[in-house]
């Protein structure tokens, strides 16, 4: 079980884990590392406040051969006549924790997006260029604001404004995927790339990267910030932690969508 | 009045040649005076040009001095040029390096666009930094001349400027403190390591290679089209009204190099954006962004068109061969992709790749050449 002294600051950690993915010969194959170093421009800022925006940040060629639907579309993944692709931007502002036994969410705003295409020439025309998609966002939710709606702190929601914002969106143009799961615990930039990585891509391309005792180690650390204090919140409903933590009630209740 | 900027030009040609070319960028110009001489041999050139440099604030120099000319040929006085551009330029930079004299811009032309020149730029921009710029001498003195004579201009007197007072990062950028913190670290660290370690050209050539003139901190005209998704050549005098906006709103970049160099800020156009619209203005398609402009301003802008076999109007960036807006999504990557972080990276799309007519224009880097053979037998497949 790793401790506190063995983590950096995320930013310290966002730093180093770009780094290094720009060294790795498999991951320069599939993304542009470039745009992933340009996010550090503020990195030394004084403050502990870890914050960074990567938009439509392009995993390439990933693997679409499984889980779609219509069958078309998996045929012509498969036969490779088309290009696809997964664009991830997360938005993020993180505090950094600096004591263990205090439990309570070290996010403070966090987006994430979740875009997959498929681009392919309609009925073989190559003047004729069409975009499949399909998308999630995982945010956190302002429990502040109200909603009519469940709406747990963390969330995953199925389609959302990629889907709507394009005018005159036809329908018969969807993806159909496998379905999200509906709560989730939160994913910065390391989480949501080896989400990413992981999900859409086959486990013989990507090991050269996430067998990398270093890659692990940073996954490891990005889930002891964020998912620690998720974990152990939400079983703070079915256990008693007062002896060994003070817990943030009103995040634990919040995980939870109960107001208690 | 007399001009303010003269500059040497060293070429083998004949005097009445030399004169020639020179001709339209003296006329036109009310600020630069180009003077030319015979190049001479190493050794009586070597001497005079620490004199030259008391009456020139720049040097122009012919790539191919080497050759014999016919200056050299037809008259017994004039001596064979026994030495390169690059040895008098090497010479002049490693004295003004040891202050033994002023540090000027040196510009190297050639006649014509031959491959070895070409390959000559192509090394120049990425490793060698002897010279300010690289130019092809039609493209100098007759087809850019408007631009190279405000660019020499430029040169010149940033040259001076830099020699004459302290380094201050907020004058050459023209920047207040507020908005240096919004500007990338690394750039302002190596910047100001660059003025205070290294010599005047070192510095002029850092803004130049990492700064003015690629895509990045700042970005250029076509590039501040391509991000609000429009279409300059058919949206006519609507594009201008928009500039002229950008203008009034201090989006453009007014610090060193600009007069030479058109530029604009980068992050002032998303902030410009972002006072017109909620709308992200990167996730966006061109035809909607151009509406939004048009609601607002009344202006009557068309939106960019996809470059053939691209799949999103998303537009960031412009195509190294078409010159026409392109999403990144849908470029391949060239060149030299460890280029520093403040620098976009640069992508070229399919069909300029397909269809591009000099070889050795640009170069898909090598860990996007798989995907861009499978795209292009994609294409030819369906043709």
């Amino acid at each position: 079980m790793s401790r506190m002294k063995d983590i950096l600051s995320p930013r310290e950690e966002l730093k180093n884990f770009s780094i290094f993915l720009t060294k790795n010969q498999w991951f320069n194959s599939i993304c542009v590392p470039h745009d992933l170093l340009k996010i550090l421009n503020n990195n030394a800022k004084a403050g502990d406040i870890c914050e960074y925006n990567l938009v439509k940040f392009p995993f390439k060629n990933i693997n679409l051969d499984r889980h779609v639907r219509p069958d078309w579309v998996s045929r012509l993944a498969r036969e490779e006549e088309g290009e696809s692709r997964v664009l991830l931007e997360v938005a993020c502002e993180c505090n950094c924790i600096s004591d263990e036994d205090k439990i309570s969410d070290p996010i403070i705003m966090l987006a994430t997006k979740i875009i997959i295409q498929f681009d392919y020439f309609h009925n073989s025309n190559v003047e004729d260029v069409k975009t499949l998609q399909c998308s999630w966002h995982l945010d956190k939710h302002d429990p502040s604001r109200g909603t009519s709606t469940s709406h747990p702190l963390y969330h995953y929601e199925y389609g959302g404004t990629e889907i709507s914002k394009a005018q005159g969106f036809n329908y018969g143009d969807f993806i159909l995927m496998d379905s999200p799961r509906i709560m989730h615990p939160p994913l910065d930039l390391v989480l949501a790339f080896d989400f990413v990585i992981k999900n859409f891509y086959a486990y013989n391309k990507h090991k050269s990267l996430t067998d990398d005792p270093s890659y692990k180690r940073y996954v490891k650390n990005a889930q002891y910030r964020l998912w620690r204090p998720y974990a152990i919140s939400f079983a703070s409903h079915f256990h008693d932690f007062e002896q060994t933590y003070t817990i943030d009630r009103a995040f634990a209740n919040n995980i939870l969508h109960c107001s208690q | 009045m007399p001009k303010t900027i003269t500059y040497l030009f060293l070429d083998d040609n004949d005097k009445a040649t030399r004169d020639g070319d020179v001709q339209l960028l003296n006329t036109i110009s009310t600020d630069v005076e180009i003077k030319t001489d015979y190049p001479l041999s190493w050794k009586q050139r070597s001497k005079s040009i620490f004199t030259d440099l008391d009456q020139y604030d720049g040097i122009i120099l012919d790539w191919e001095l080497t050759n014999q000319s016919e200056a050299a040929k037809g008259s017994d006085e004039v001596e064979d040029v026994d030495f390169s551009a690059e040895s008098l330029a090497e010479h002049l930079r490693v004295n003004a390096a040891k202050k033994i004299v002023k540090d000027v811009p040196i510009i190297i032309c050639s006649a014509d666009n031959n491959r070895t020149f070409s390959n000559l730029k192509n090394r120049e921009l990425t490793s060698r930094d002897l010279f300010d710029l690289t130019c092809i001498k039609n493209d100098l003195f007759v087809k850019h001349v408007k631009n190279s004579e405000r660019q020499l201009f430029d040169l010149a007197t940033v040259y001076k400027q830099l020699q004459s007072k302290t380094f201050d990062l907020k004058e050459v950028l023209d920047i207040s403190a507020d908005e240096l913190g919004l500007l990338d670290i690394r750039f302002i660290d190596t910047l100001e390591n660059i003025a205070t370690t290294n010599t005047t050209h070192d510095l002029v050539y850092f803004l130049l290679q990492e700064f003015i003139q690629k895509e990045g901190l700042l970005i250029n005209e076509a590039v501040v089209a391509a991000r609000l998704g429009i279409d300059i050549e058919k949206s006519g005098t609507s594009w201008n009204e928009i500039k002229k906006l950008l203008i009034d709103e201090k989006v453009d970049y007014k610090g060193f190099l600009s007069i030479g160099w058109s530029n604009y800020w980068a992050y002032k156009l998303i902030d410009w954006w972002k006072n017109i619209s909620n709308q992200d203005l990167r996730t966006t398609g061109a035809s909607v962004r151009v509406q939004i402009l048009n609601d607002k301003f009344g202006t009557t802008l068309v939106p960019a068109e996809r470059i053939r076999f691209c799949s999103s109007e998303e537009f960031w960036t412009i195509c190294k061969g078409t010159k026409r807006p392109l999403d990144p999504i849908n470029g391949f990557m060239i060149g030299d992709y460890t280029s520093n972080p403040w620098l976009e990276v640069e992508y070229v799309s399919a069909y300029a790749e397909l269809e591009k007519e000099d070889a050795n224009a640009w170069r898909i880097s090598a860990i996007e050449r798989e995907r861009f053979d499978k795209f292009k037998a994609k294409i030819l497949k369906n043709e």
